[in-house]
C-alpha cells in the first residue's frame, strides 16, 4: 500500500473515532429526560439510520478497491457503536436478553452466523417480552440457548478437526 | 454429495420461504411442518454445513434495534444445491414407490 493510501486510511480511522464520540454525546443528550419507551426507540432507530448513511459515505470516499485491515478495523468500530446503541435501546425497556447465554453462543458460533443467531434469539425475545412478560421470555431464551449448545459444540469440533484428530489417535493406539 | 435429513428439510424450507428465509422463519417453517422442531442452533449448524458444501448462499439484511443491532442473514439455494436436493428427493421417492405399508405393519410382508 502506498504512502497516500496509508494517510487516507489513517484519516478514516480518526474520522470514525470522532464520529463515534459525537454520536455518543448526541445520543446521551437526546435521551436525557425521555421516559417514553417508544420515543426512546425511535431516537435509537434514527441514530442507526444516520450511522448507516455515514458508513455508505465512507465506502464511496475510499472506494471498494482500497479495502485493508485498517478499514476492516474501522468498520468494526462502527458495528460496535451500533451494537452499543441497540443494547441501550433494549435497556430503555429495562429488559435485555441474558448476556451469559449470548456470550456462550457467540463463543460456539463466531462471525456473521453467530451474530445472526443471537439477533434471531433477541428478536424472538423482544416479541415474547411483549406477549408473555420478561420472566418467561428470559426462561425461554435460556431454554433455546441450552438446546442449541450441543449442535453448535459438535459443529465447532468438526470445524476444528477434533474428530479427525481423535480418529488418527485411535488408529495409532489400536494399530 | 449426501444430504442429511435435517439438511434436506432446511433446504426445502429455504425454497418455500424464498426470499425471506432466515434463522427464525426457517425454524418456524420446520416447527409447523414437522413433529419435532429442531433448535435454532441445529438450524444454524445445518446452514453452515450447507454453505460450506456450496448448496446455499447468504446475504445480509438490515440491523434493527429489536435484534440488538445485529443483521439478519437471508439464505437462498444455489443452482448446485437445487440439483442435489432434487436428486436426493428423487432417490427417496424411488425407494418409497411400491411399498407395501399395510403388510409391513402387520408383519406379513412376503
Amino acid at each position: 500500500m502506498g504512502r497516500w493510501h496509508r494517510i487516507r486510511h489513517h484519516n478514516l480511522l480518526g474520522q470514525i473515532k470522532r464520529h463515534q464520540s459525537v454520536m455518543r454525546s448526541e445520543y446521551a443528550t437526546m435521551l436525557t429526560g425521555i421516559n417514553d419507551p417508544e420515543e426512546r426507540r425511535s431516537i435509537v432507530e434514527m441514530m442507526q439510520r444516520s450511522d448507516d448513511e455515514y458508513e455508505d459515505m465512507l465506502r464511496e470516499t475510499i472506494g471498494e478497491e482500497n479495502v485493508s485491515s485498517r478499514y476492516v478495523a474501522a468498520e468494526r468500530l462502527v458495528m460496535l457503536t451500533r451494537h452499543e446503541l441497540a443494547h441501550l435501546a433494549l435497556a430503555a425497556h429495562a429488559v435485555i436478553p441474558p448476556p451469559l447465554a449470548e456470550f456462550t453462543l457467540h463463543l460456539l458460533l463466531p462471525g456473521a452466523a453467530g451474530d445472526a443467531l443471537i439477533g434471531d434469539l433477541s428478536e424472538r425475545f423482544a416479541q415474547r417480552v411483549k406477549a408473555t412478560g420478561p420472566r418467561r421470555a428470559k426462561m425461554l431464551y435460556w431454554a433455546e440457548a441450552i438446546r442449541s449448545l450441543a449442535p453448535l459444540a459438535l459443529r465447532l469440533m468438526t470445524r476444528a478437526g477434533v474428530w479427525t484428530m481423535l480418529y488418527t489417535l485411535l488408529r495409532k493406539f489400536t494399530g | 454429495m449426501e444430504l442429511s435429513s435435517l439438511e434436506q428439510r432446511v433446504m426445502l424450507a429455504i425454497v418455500r420461504l424464498h426470499p425471506n428465509a432466515y434463522g427464525i422463519s426457517i425454524q418456524d417453517a420446520l416447527a409447523i411442518k414437522t413433529a419435532a422442531p429442531p433448535s435454532l442452533g441445529s438450524v444454524y449448524a445445518a446452514l453452515e454445513r450447507l454453505e460450506e458444501k456450496g448448496f446455499i448462499s447468504n446475504r445480509q439484511g438490515e440491523p434493527t434495534a429489536e435484534r440488538g443491532g445485529r443483521r439478519k442473514l437471508y439464505f437462498t439455494v444455489t443452482a448446485r444445491g437445487q440439483h442435489t436436493l432434487r436428486r436426493s428427493l428423487q432417490e427417496i421417492d424411488a425407494l418409497r414407490r411400491g411399498l407395501k405399508w399395510k403388510e409391513a405393519i402387520d408383519g406379513t410382508l412376503a
